[in-house]
């Protein structure tokens, strides 16, 4: 996403002003921050990467193992020492505390403060050192977002005091049904995506808008709470928690039992819960990053096109925006999701194969890597510049209204801070990490589900197309004009 | 193909290969391009403040100088350049503007327009590393 503080159709119809002014009052731009967007990716960089995940690929296929490595996990205790400091209930007091306190503060950014979303607190704070700050830290420390999830304190402080008060714990009304499995999750990521991208009808979601959005999810989430037990929902039914639950698989870290320990290198994504919906997640994520990537670029003409047709029609320009992109953003969903599936299917043709659902599943895990890389490639320059601004202004400067709690307000953005050749090799080598890594899952989990090396070796080969598909698409888009 | 000399051996034929192909490309294809933006760039503004035939593309290369001269058919809020921060107002026209390119990437030309009007990207600069 870029920031956008005010309308700006792509190209094409201009808003006539008055509505333009209406729906969109003018904020005082300061720092204005739509900044710098990054240059695409050059044909060569392009064709040697591609070339590259080829060669790799087939390299990878010739010297393979042949016996599984990677799905007994292997997880040991760290020194206790550690786990007394880190797990202790003075950090999960604490940061509980943290958690709700932002949490807090985004709302009251929200309703309070300035609506331009580059200026305030609520909108930085949740598209960028939330939404993509926490995957990195789930990736690097395990599921940090557990401790400081808001919702989990509230709810957990709540039955607490329930508890204390009638002498017995809460009771869940509800059993959690196993085969909703990861399906509210994915409904919640696009619904976040959709705000993110697409809610705001031509520019950034409103600090307005974000605010509304969180207390609408936060009244779901009790409620689910309230009937399915606060750590049962947390635990299955929460979108956050499963989203960066997910890429926490791909650390080394995990606490269990109130013990922290390490497993040894990619041994936790083989052990990701195999559940009903658990591709439907991975892919989701995969398809946003596809779209928020190609909506003002590789798609900008189709979505041109289909907008046009929706205000044709009658529809007003805002609304034109909303069903052109949620249109593309559902095709992407789809065409991401068919690949997977069409390899799936293709995979199913090999002798001693399981169902294709469970097949489906059993591999959804091999694509987090790819998820991930896609979020790195797409974001890395966006997010240095993004919490620059989290760190200096918006930290000093939560609600836009000129106050300086920190001495930072007067801080900006340093676009100088990376060059393009340097976001260029970040972008491709994140791609191909990501797509070696995927191919590594895959061939590993193969020697599992199958019955012989060899129908392990040909169930592969679909895989493959599958993996190399993604990584040349995740390049395609990169070297086209993105945004 | 199992043995571990064999393995070693495709690996560091891999590394080699890519090594050898990311070489010859880069070396092909430099970045820098001849194909620049070179003296004053003119860009004509409409009543509505909307670019005259569109959004046009301007390339440079780092350490180039941008010279941009915005004629506006009315008057405007201000011309900003993104990413380099520099906002001029519009009261006038036309609107110049002369700055050393010294940040990669892309960044737009704006026209905020009067009266909270909304703003219009007038220009796009491509400045290639």
């Amino acid at each position: 996403m870029r920031l956008m503080p005010r309308l700006k159709l792509a190209t094409g119809l201009a808003l006539a002003s008055p509505v333009a002014a209406l729906l969109f009052p003018d904020a005082a731009s300061a720092h204005a921050l739509v900044g710098r967007k990054d240059l695409p990716v050059p044909a060569w960089l392009f064709a040697w990467g591609a070339s590259l995940v080829l060669i790799i690929s087939f390299a990878l296929l010739s010297v393979a193992w042949t016996t599984a490595r990677l799905q007994d996990e292997d997880w040991r205790a760290m020194p206790r020492w550690l786990s007394a400091a880190v797990l202790n209930a003075g950090t999960q007091l604490v940061c509980g505390l943290i958690g709700v306190g932002l949490f807090v503060v985004v709302l009251y950014a929200g309703f309070r403060g300035i609506e331009d979303p580059t200026q305030n607190f609520s909108v930085v704070f949740v598209f960028y050192t939330f939404w993509l700050g926490l995957v990195v830290l789930s990736v690097l420390f395990g599921d940090v977002f557990r401790a400081f999830n808001p919702w989990r304190a509230i709810g957990r402080t709540i039955s607490g005091g329930f508890r204390l008060a009638a002498g017995q714990s809460a009771p869940a009304p509800l059993r959690y049904p196993e085969k909703f499995g990861r399906w509210p999750a994915v409904l919640g990521v696009l619904l976040f995506v959709w705000l993110e991208l697409i809610a705001g009808g031509g520019a950034s979601p409103t600090p307005h808008d974000v605010a509304i959005a969180t207390i609408v999810y936060s009244a779901i989430t009790f409620v689910c709470m309230g009937l399915f037990g606060v750590e049962e929902w947390i635990e299955r039914g929460e979108t956050f928690n499963a989203y960066f639950g997910m890429f926490a698989r791909l650390g080394p870290f995990e606490a269990r039992d109130g013990e922290v320990g390490r497993r040894r290198f990619l041994t936790g994504a083989p052990q990701w819960a195999v559940v009903p919906g658990a591709a439907a997640l991975v892919l989701t994520s995969i398809a946003v990053t596809s779209f928020d990537g190609a909506q003002e670029g590789v798609f900008s003409g189709v979505i041109q096109w289909t907008f046009e047709r929706c205000n044709d029609i009658g529809f007003s320009l805002p609304n034109s925006f909303r069903i052109a992109n949620s249109i593309w953003l559902l095709i992407t969903l789809v065409g991401v999701s068919g690949l997977y599936w069409l390899g799936v299917t293709g995979m199913h043709t090999v002798r001693s194969s399981p169902p294709v659902k469970e097949l489906g599943r059993s591999f959804a895990h091999t694509l987090i890597p790819i998820a991930l890389a896609y979020l790195v490639a797409h974001y890395f320059s966006a997010f240095l510049y993004q919490e620059q601004a989290q760190f200096t202004y918006i930290l000093s400067d939560p609600l836009g209204h000129g106050s300086d709690l920190f001495g930072t307000a007067g801080g900006g953005i340093n676009y100088g801070i990376v060059g393009s050749n340097t976001v260029w090799y970040v972008q491709v080598a994140a791609l191909v990490v990501g797509h070696v890594t995927a191919l590594t899952l895959a061939h590993d989990r193969a020697l599992k589900v199958y019955d012989s090396v060899r129908h392990a070796s040909r169930s592969q080969y679909f895989m493959l197309a599958v993996m190399v598909g993604f990584t040349c698409f995740g390049l395609f888009l990169l070297s086209q004009a993105n945004a | 193909m199992q043995s571990r000399a064999a393995r070693l051996g495709l690996i560091a034929a891999v590394v080699v290969a890519a090594i050898v192909v990311f070489v010859v490309l880069r070396d092909n294809n430099s970045n820098t391009s001849s194909n620049t933006s070179k003296g004053v760039q003119v860009l004509n503004v409409d009543a509505r403040g909307n670019p005259v035939g569109g959004v046009k593309t301007l390339t440079y290369n780092k350490g180039d100088q941008v010279e941009l001269r915005v004629n506006l058919a009315k008057p405007e809020d201000a011309v900003h350049v993104h990413g380099y921060e520099i906002e001029k107002p519009a009261k006038q026209s036309p609107v110049t503007f002369s700055f050393p390119a010294k940040l990669d990437g892309v960044f737009e030309v704006e026209v905020h327009k009067l009266n909270e009007s909304g703003d219009a990207q007038i220009a796009e600069l491509h400045v290639n590393p």
